[in-house]
């Protein structure tokens, strides 16, 4: 048989008896692409992130020590194989599982109509990553090849081990000092240490024994490629973007910054309000984000809500509700600035591109809601009203009341409620339950709790055609927002409050994020 | 022609552990060669240099007058190994191992695999990591058999066989022997069945040659005496330096010493038991001459250490 047969011969084993492994690794690559091209950061990112890496050395690992390089009792070394060939077999299935892993990247890439130039860097950088991880993964197994058994009982835990040791590269590459370092090496230098890596894992098959000159230099090799995908991945700290100067709208001041934090390839723009009025309701509408590539390729995406993460406690909303005959002031949660924060969700969509990102254009629209009483009825009621075409029910819960708070449970149905903005999300129909205390002033609740919440979301019409819902759990917590003078007690025995935003402004912002 | 030739062969492990000292030593072509010593004496790491999964320390193995650390010598010379401590790939089944390995010999012999299978009782669907050790060694066997190697290395292939297959892998190997001259190099503590089939030997002692070549030469060298001692027990300083396997039992007195050592001549030994009511010289058995040979090697290191 010929070295290139011998070499076909062995790689197609290893594809044959390794099929369940590189389809479990190809699964776990279609569950991270869900997070790639997802909008939003899924459950699973996090075990993704950490699982792929563990399938991807498993597999490998696992292939190797099957066919241990070390010759004086491995089944390979007995049959008329060439030790090159065998090696070169490996190195092919490695190759094989990196090309897997960067079909996903490409898949993704295009998702993004991303533009062929920046495919090309996107992709060429990827592949230098992934490599400088299979390599030393290839490495790891040659070299402690004493200490692996072909069951590859053993391989399991030094696919743990080598986790451990990615969280631990990973977590001392973010060190500033160790980071200076590692940028300070010549980039030759990452070169001529994956290709001695290679040379250096055949060379280790045509050996009789293990030696320690070899595993040294495999090491020294591995530690190098190691750190060349630390400075690859983490190429600056977290620092602001840009800055632009406050605008006010409806006598409310919004101000804009922007953060990217390299470590996540996130960016997060928060807009900050001051001075909002009471009774308002400040609300990103749309927005439309467009990455600008380096080679003048431009993609656009829309920004829904989903893109939006609004921290809990700090509802885009101002405190209080203009009530006839109440002051609001007086009865206000305790911190009054809002803010809307968006946050740039493609962590490992702008990942895949590193460097190939030049800027990132922002436009969004900003409204401004004016409250608007619809119904006013008792807890522990159910009374339909109509406003505006608008029919409201209330269905109040049990009211309970305990050393420390309130707790009601409360069911709003509108049938059918035109919205005046596209989105429904749940903080709008928080911020429409209010309570009106006996003494005749109001109270806005924030819900610690909501439970069975149904909602739609969609254009006015659509979402006019719908019934919608909200039943959830509202708890009045003496800690929390409510005042600490306010009668528990009392409030099972007040009016409940729904009140319905509408539009008053529209106002268009446009911002533009150089990368660093 | 020899097929195998062993010239001056040291091993060191891990540049401190003296696995081989000199071994110098001869395997003909055709000739099933036992291989024997106790734990420890060098047996593996001689067959694996002779196989080229070693290289020596110093001193070379000739395979067909080819250094064998020049060539491969399992490509090169149809060279089958069968070890215990060889593990077929665990993922595998053993249809697979074979369909993965019959392309690489080009003398495999798929009827002698189909045979081999059946009376070892093996089922070829199940995966080698589930096979018990006796089977294990079983489907390692058929990996080593079956592709009618020209030289065939063993090292304690009957680990983990009953009787009766062992019995039928004797029997097979000795008619695979006669019918294509297969030569066989046999490593094995199993002396009782390595003495049915084997025809050459050589004993290691803590990694010495202890001795080595036709079991009947050896047989003839070496003689066993059993001396019956009179009413009057036989004395204490009775021994010569010679003599080796000194045992003791009652009135019983035996040892081993070289056939033609001048103390075993009837004359002398009339003298120097004169009292005897019985006096046997006789050929040892290979488990006696392993046994003598190998606790003389221990006794002969031990007074070296000491010294």
């Amino acid at each position: 048989m010929t070295w290139s047969a011998q070499v076909w011969h062995v790689f197609r084993k290893d594809l044959v008896t390794r099929w369940t492994g590189i389809l479990f690794f190809a699964v776990m690559l279609l569950v991270s692409m869900t997070d790639v091209v997802s909008a939003v950061e899924t459950p699973w990112a996090a075990f993704s992130s950490i699982a792929l890496p563990g399938a991807f050395a498993g597999i490998v690992i696992g292939a190797i020590a099957t066919d241990q390089p070390a010759r004086s009792d491995v089944f390979w070394a007995t049959q008329p194989l060439r030790p090159d060939a065998v090696a070169t077999a490996k190195l092919l299935y490695v190759l094989l599982i990196v090309l897997i892993a960067m079909t996903s990247t490409v898949v993704a890439l295009r998702y993004f109509h991303v533009g062929t130039a920046a495919l090309i860097t996107a992709v060429g950088g990827r592949l230098w990553l992934v490599l400088c991880y299979a390599i030393p993964v290839a490495h790891l197994a040659t070299i402690s090849i004493d200490r692996l058994d072909p069951n590859g009982r053993r391989a399991r835990i030094v696919v743990l081990m080598l986790v451990l040791l990615a969280v631990v590269v990973a977590t001392i590459g973010r060190a500033e000092p160790v980071m200076q370092v590692i940028r300070a090496l010549p980039t030759a230098l990452y070169v001529l240490a994956f290709l001695g890596g290679v040379a250096l894992f055949v060379r280790s098959y045509q050996l009789r024994e293990r030696s320690p000159f070899v595993s040294g230099a495999s090491i020294v090799c591995s530690l190098l490629m190691l750190a060349s995908m630390v400075a690859s991945t983490t190429p600056d700290r977290a620092a602001p973007v840009a800055a632009a100067a406050p605008v006010t709208v409806d006598s409310a001041s919004v101000a804009f910054t922007a953060l990217r934090d390299s470590n996540t390839g996130s960016m997060r723009v928060t807009l900050n309000h001051a001075d909002v009025q009471a009774g308002m309701l400040y609300r990103l509408a749309t927005g439309t984000l467009t990455v600008v590539m380096r080679d003048g390729s431009r993609m656009s995406m829309l920004l829904g809500s989903r893109w939006m993460s609004v921290r809990p406690g700090g509802p885009r909303q101002a405190p209080g509700i203009a009530l006839a005959g109440a002051d609001s002031t007086a009865r206000a949660p305790r911190e009054p600035t809002v803010f809307d924060e968006i946050r740039l969700l493609p962590p490992a969509f702008e990942r895949l591109r590193q460097d190939s990102v030049s800027r990132l254009l922002l436009d969004w629209t900003l409204e401004t809601h004016q409250l608007h009483e619809v119904a006013r009825f008792p807890l522990r009621d159910t009374l339909p009203h109509r406003d505006n075409g608008a029919e409201v029910q209330c269905i109040s819960g049990e009211a309970k009341v305990d050393g420390r708070g309130l707790e009601i449970e409360v069911n709003v149905r509108w049938l059918p409620l035109v919205l005046p903005s596209s989105w429904w999300d749940r903080t709008e129909a928080m911020g429409r339950s209010v309570f009106a205390l006996h003494d005749g002033s109001a109270m806005t609740l924030t819900p610690l709790v909501a439970r069975s919440f149904h909602s739609g979301k969609g254009t006015p019409d659509q979402f006019g055609r719908r019934v919608a819902s909200a039943g959830y759990t509202l708890r009045v917590d003496t800690a929390f927002g409510a005042n600490p003078d306010t009668d528990l007690a009392s409030v099972a025995t007040s009016q409940m409050v729904v009140a319905v935003p509408r539009l008053r402004t529209t106002r268009r912002f446009h911002a533009e994020f150089g990368m660093p | 022609m020899n097929a195998i030739e062993v010239q001056d062969l040291s091993y060191r492990y891990r540049r401190t552990v003296d696995a081989l000292h000199g071994i110098t030593m001869t395997v003909t072509a055709g000739a099933i060669h036992g291989l024997i010593g106790p734990n420890g004496a060098g047996k593996s790491t001689l067959l694996q240099c002779c196989a080229g999964l070693r290289y020596a320390t110093t001193g070379r193995v000739l395979l067909s007058g080819h250094d064998a650390r020049r060539v491969d010598p399992i490509s090169t010379h149809a060279l089958g190994y069968l070890s215990e401590a060889i593990r077929l790939p665990p993922k595998m089944t053993l249809a697979q191992v074979e369909r993965f390995i019959a392309p690489l010999h080009p003398r495999w012999d798929a009827a002698l695999a189909a045979s081999l299978r059946t009376s070892f009782g093996l089922d070829a669907s199940r995966t080698c990591g589930t096979l018990s050790r006796g089977e294990h060694m079983k489907a390692a066997m058929l990996c080593a058999l079956a592709p009618r190697p020209t030289l065939l290395l063993m090292d304690e292939p009957f680990t983990g066989m009953d009787v009766l297959v062992k019995d039928e892998i004797v029997r097979g190997l000795l008619a695979g022997a006669l019918e294509t001259g297969t030569t066989i190099l046999i490593a094995s503590h199993d002396l009782a069945e390595l003495e049915t089939i084997i025809d050459h030997v050589t004993i290691l002692g803590r990694g010495r040659l202890l001795a080595s070549g036709a079991m009947e030469a050896l047989r003839e060298r070496y003689r066993r005496v059993t001396v019956v001692a009179g009413p009057a027990a036989i004395g204490a300083p009775v021994t010569e330096a010679s003599w080796m396997g000194v045992e003791r039992a009652g009135r019983r007195l035996s040892f081993m010493a070289d056939a033609t050592h001048t103390s075993l001549r009837a004359e002398v030994m009339q003298q120097r038991f004169p009292d005897a009511e019985q006096i046997t010289i006789e050929e040892p058995s290979l488990r006696e001459l392993f046994a003598t040979l190998a606790r003389d090697a221990e006794r002969h290191t031990a007074l070296e250490t000491s010294a």
